[in-house]
């Protein structure tokens, strides 16, 4: 159990490890978005450390960081094609951040820290508590985001009307900003325990 | 032809900057801006392998994926040209320009898995269908931004060593919080 | 083990990855690929009926330049569709602009773009395509006071408007070649 709720809070991969940055900047102008892209990298960091875990005694060492990379885009590619398929609007809106979760370094990183070195369904718990703690993140990024630079959550309107949205929030530099303070919040709440 | 050329230039440098306004090559944008002669070295290293990722990439899909059908294999076979190329131009630079080697040598490894490279080649490809020019243009340039952006950062950072910053920003707080004027700042250039 | 073995394994280990992965990939490509093809042409057909309402379309000419469809309905044409596209800040704005026999635009719509999230993207907006119905030639771009036959441009996006609205008055010339005679 412990193993699975690392991801969210103490290990949370983007607000602790700061991995997969790019994503969690590109896809978070709203929450919609973030949760495609958060569930899509899930479903990959899942499979493919399943798969390598599997494969971790038969895999020589000087190849294994390739055959990491060959997995990993294998399960990159299907997922791009399920989603072309069944949720076009998504994967239009996703655009290019979707096979760009081939060089996401949660995935590769939890393949070679974790899953070459573990059990196979200890693998998939903590490819589901990586994934989900990385989607987790991008939720709150995006809520942040959306609700400020476009006055909607999730598409509903929040606020009654006459507010006038501050659209730099859902340009990239509101990106930039809310991450920024996001981390420096978080700073924050860890000084206020220790001094507790 | 030219004008076309030019729009892709300034398109990709400053209004669509790949890492300010993109989001692309993140990773190396925050870990490796602490100095600005190490941001310089990484902003040369990965304008050498976007260009040639692009001539490389490009020529492999009209000739091998578009003419067999197989365009679905396009982000496996990309993502081993890049790491091949990178682990290439490693060992060229090791035995023909020691000095260049020790100077990029560190960061050639970490462009494997800059989303900047892999992006620009997809974008090109993909989404924007370029042609062979347009398209080693468009990686050229979209490196020259990054390493525009990663100097400018680079610049700030050093500043801000000096600077009082409470506590609770210091480290990546600050220097996002920083990216995000400087992205500001370019944001001008869409408006013109 | 010796040396020559472990490289053989490794190569090995490489080719039969690459099988497995490649086989897993052309099966997923051949049952996805004709659902997606059915979702381009689904999405094409909604955008045609809701640019232009009619029974049925016919595609008139294709070139580099523009696709042109008819619009049939109870029989006679009704007017054309026509999908071209012109440069916007972050590349191609590809537009589909229902026109109507008389030469006025019934309605557009924008099919693709990567304009700026926030500025240009804004085209996207109902209320800056509703701008463009019931206008028949050269429109123009105003920033403040749009005349009759002018549209107020999205504010910070000066060249999207201008772009969309090119392609939208091409689109009116290239209809009239084609227009019920």
């Amino acid at each position: 159990m412990n193993n699975f709720t690392k991801g969210f809070i103490k290990e949370n991969p983007v607000l602790v490890l700061l991995l997969g940055m790019c994503p969690s900047l590109a896809t978070t102008t709203s929450v919609i978005n973030a949760v495609g892209m958060g569930l899509s990298a899930t479903a990959v960091l899942i499979c493919s450390n399943a798969v390598i875990s599997m494969l971790r005694k038969l895999i020589p060492q000087k190849v294994r960081i390739a055959s990491y990379i060959a997995i990993i885009a294998a399960f990159v590619t299907i997922v791009e094609m399920l989603l072309k398929a069944y949720l076009p609007e998504l994967s239009e809106a996703l655009g290019v951040f979707i096979p760009l979760i081939v060089v996401n370094c949660i995935i590769l990183a939890r393949a070679e820290a974790f899953a070459s070195k573990n059990e196979v369904l200890a693998s998939i718990v903590d490819g589901a508590s990586m994934g989900l703690g990385f989607t987790f993140a991008l939720i709150i990024i995006a809520t942040v985001r959306e609700i400020l630079g476009a006055g909607t959550w999730c598409g509903l309107s929040v606020f009654t009307s006459g507010y006038q949205p501050a659209t730099m929030f859902i340009l990239p530099a509101g990106g930039f900003l809310t991450l920024g303070i996001i981390l420096g919040v978080i700073n924050l709440i860890k000084e206020g325990k220790k001094n507790a | 032809m030219l004008e076309n050329i030019l729009r892709i230039a300034i398109s990709a440098i400053l209004i669509n900057n790949f890492v300010l306004s993109r989001f692309m090559g993140i990773c190396p944008f925050l870990g490796v801006s602490k100095k600005t002669s190490t941001a310089a070295g990484m902003g040369m290293a990965v304008t050498f392998v976007m260009t040639m990722a692009g001539t490389i990439t490009w020529l492999i899909n009209k000739y091998i994926l578009v003419a067999f059908n197989m365009q679905y294999m396009k982000t496996i076979v990309f993502i081993f040209v890049i790491a091949a190329l990178v682990q290439f131009v490693e060992m060229a630079l090791q035995k023909y320009s020691p000095s260049l080697y020790s100077a990029l040598g560190i960061y050639l490894p970490l462009i494997t898995t800059n989303c900047a490279v892999l992006g620009a080649v997809l974008l090109a490809i993909d989404t924007y269908n370029y042609g062979l020019v347009e398209t080693i243009v468009f990686n050229f340039c979209a490196a020259i931004g990054f390493t525009l952006a990663i100097i400018l950062l680079s610049g700030v950072r050093e500043r801000l060593e000096t600077a009082k910053i409470p506590k609770f920003m210091q480290g990546f707080p600050i220097v996002l919080v920083s990216a995000a004027l400087i992205s500001i700042a370019f944001l001008g250039f869409a408006g013109m | 083990m010796n040396k020559g073995n472990s490289a053989l394994k490794m190569i090995l280990t490489l080719v039969v990855i690459a099988a497995v992965i490649a086989l897993a990939m052309s099966y997923v490509n051949r049952l996805t690929a004709p659902i997606i093809e059915q979702n381009a042409k689904d999405k094409l057909n909604q955008s045609l009926s809701e640019v232009l309402k009619a029974d049925e379309y016919t595609v008139l000419s294709e070139n580099d330049e523009a696709v042109v469809y008819g619009a049939i309905k109870e029989g006679q044409q009704i007017g054309v569709c026509v999908v071209n596209s012109a440069k916007g800040y972050g590349g191609d704005i590809k537009v589909m602009s229902g026109i109507l026999n008389d030469g006025t635009v019934s309605k557009i719509e924008i099919l693709e773009m990567s304009e700026t999230p926030g500025l240009g993207a804004n085209a996207g907006n109902e209320k800056f395509k509703a701008q463009y119905e019931g206008k028949s030639e050269n429109i123009g771009v105003s920033k403040t006071n749009p005349g009759k036959t002018d549209i107020l441009a999205i504010s910070g996006a000066t060249i999207t408007s201008k772009a969309v609205t090119e392609a939208v008055n091409d689109a009116i010339v290239i209809a009239k070649q084609w227009g019920d005679k």
